[in-house]
């Protein structure tokens, strides 16, 4: 097997990003609005959208700090301005130490010590605009495909999702893997009723034992609700789409990850640390599971979606496949892959496996996917406990 | 022409790629004859290909899906109405 290369940006730390971003961090709900102001007028900075940082545990806070601060040192990441209010429990100077330790330059704005949104927002901007200015010595080089972190989700599934899209992702993944890629597979709670396929695929019965409690902790998490996965897992679309029981989403997603071994198992938001596919621990939902993964170190989510999600991250492209014909006509705006020819008849399940691989090597060396071109740039983050 | 899609030999049901009426045949295998549809199916929706009893395992993708919730003939669409969850119920 040969080696494939991308043009990529190796980084003073030896990671490679794909994107040269600027992230605008807010540390908490109020301080949105300043970190809005800065994102919307830097050309080259983007917002993380969060909105808690206050009143939530201390376990949840812990977490999302950790996962701001893997945002804002992410390969993508050339620079970044967190922003604070300075009453929320969530120390915005703490939060800016530790991004600042990452090789990127990055300030700290607090609102009520600057005197108000307006004066934060206008340092950030000139802040900003620093940062992006340092993009324009960036040079691209040839990259090992090995140098990739590959996000696999699936969201607003029908059933082509299971028969078309995923199986194809599969695909892709086993073409990742084979060029050691790291490949992360995700979103526990669709996993209900497809544990025998993962213990066939875990590389080892430890492996196997650790993904199967996962798994079983989400489930008894989920029922500690006293209500049922109906209208959760599947969701309502997913139901008008064809698919009736959590058990056969399940089996149509597991196909997201090919035919590779599981080699390990993370926590959300959790670097993958081995080449090859490991499982991250992730909600079936959308946006919160796409934010695990990133904070996780993808440089690109494959996303499959029979109806049609459009949803995008601020800071790392998402490629979106539907298995479904129909959709793909209509929201082609929204949609990068055409998975439909499989149902059709006009293309192998191999052969789409291909075009998403070509199509994320290009991706990875600047293409812009759909989702960037209409800047969608959705976030939100795993919470456990309540609101105080 | 195939109009359904079967994933597994195992399967007690198959997944239409195309819309049905009550009546129309249902075929996963070019030349075969199928089975008759009882009910109007829509696309990426389910055809029964084998007689299920209730509380029987419905299988997709050659592993269960859930459980039929009354008898199910050959032809009904298997939805939500006639296929239970097992593993998403909040007791038992």
């Amino acid at each position: 097997m040969t080696q494939d290369t991308f043009m990529g940006y190796v980084r003073p730390d030896g990671r490679v990003g794909i994107r040269n971003h600027v992230a605008i961090i807010p540390s908490c709900g109020c301080a949105l609005r300043a970190a809005q102001m800065i994102a919307a007028a830097v050309d080259g900075a983007v917002l993380i959208d969060y909105q808690e940082g206050c009143g939530i545990t201390d376990a949840d806070m812990e977490l999302a700090k950790g996962w701001l601060t893997a945002f804002g040192r992410h390969p993508n990441v050339i620079g970044s301005v967190v922003v604070g209010l300075g009453c929320e429990g969530l120390d915005p100077h703490d939060l800016g130490a530790r991004v600042a330790e990452g090789w990127a330059p990055s300030e700290t704005l607090v609102i009520q010590e600057q005197g108000g949104t307006r004066s934060t927002a206008d340092k950030g901007i000139a802040f900003a605009r620093q940062m992006v200015a340092t993009a324009e010595g960036m040079q691209r080089k040839a990259c090992p495909v090995s140098a990739l972190t590959i996000g696999l989700e699936c969201g607003g599934s029908d059933a082509t999702s299971g028969m078309a899209a995923n199986p194809a992702l599969g695909e892709f993944s086993d073409l990742m893997t084979a060029q050691a890629a790291k490949v992360i597979l995700a979103e526990t709670s669709e996993l209900l009723g497809a544990e025998h396929v993962l213990r066939e695929r875990s590389a080892s019965p430890e492996i196997a034992d650790r993904l199967i409690a996962t798994i079983d902790a989400c489930e008894a998490f989920l029922k500690s609700t006293g209500e049922d996965f109906m209208g959760k897992q599947p969701s309502p679309g997913n139901v008008r789409g064809g698919i009736t029981t959590v058990e056969e989403k399940a089996l149509g997603d597991v196909r997201k990850g090919g035919s590779s071994p599981i080699v390990d198992v993370l926590a959300y938001g959790d670097p993958p640390k081995l080449p090859g596919l490991s499982f991250m621990d992730t909600p079936g939902n959308d946006l919160t599971s796409v934010v695990g993964l990133v904070a996780g170190g993808s440089h690109i989510v494959t996303f499959t979606t029979g109806r049609g999600n459009p949803m995008g991250n601020p800071i790392v492209p998402v490629i979106k496949i539907t298995g479904n014909p129909q959709t793909y006509a209509k929201m082609t705006d929204d949609m990068d892959v055409n998975a439909g020819l499989i149902i059709t008849g006009e293309k192998t399940l191999a052969e789409v496996g291909r075009d998403i691989y070509d199509l994320s090597l290009r991706v990875a060396e600047g293409e812009l996917t759909k989702a960037e071109a209409l800047d969608h740039g959705e976030f939100m983050i795993l919470r456990q406990g309540p609101i105080y | 022409m195939r109009n359904a899609l079967k994933l597994h030999a195992d399967d007690t049901v198959v997944t239409m790629i195309a819309d049905v009426a009550a009546g129309d045949q249902v075929t996963w295998e070019e030349g075969e004859t199928g089975v008759e549809a009882l009910d109007a199916v829509p696309f990426g929706h389910k055809v029964a290909v084998r007689e299920m009893a209730a509380g029987s395992r419905v299988m997709k993708y050659g592993a269960s899906i859930g459980m039929a919730r009354d008898p199910i003939a050959v032809g009904r669409h298997v939805h939500v109405h006639n296929l239970k969850s097992v593993r998403g119920a909040a007791k038992g």
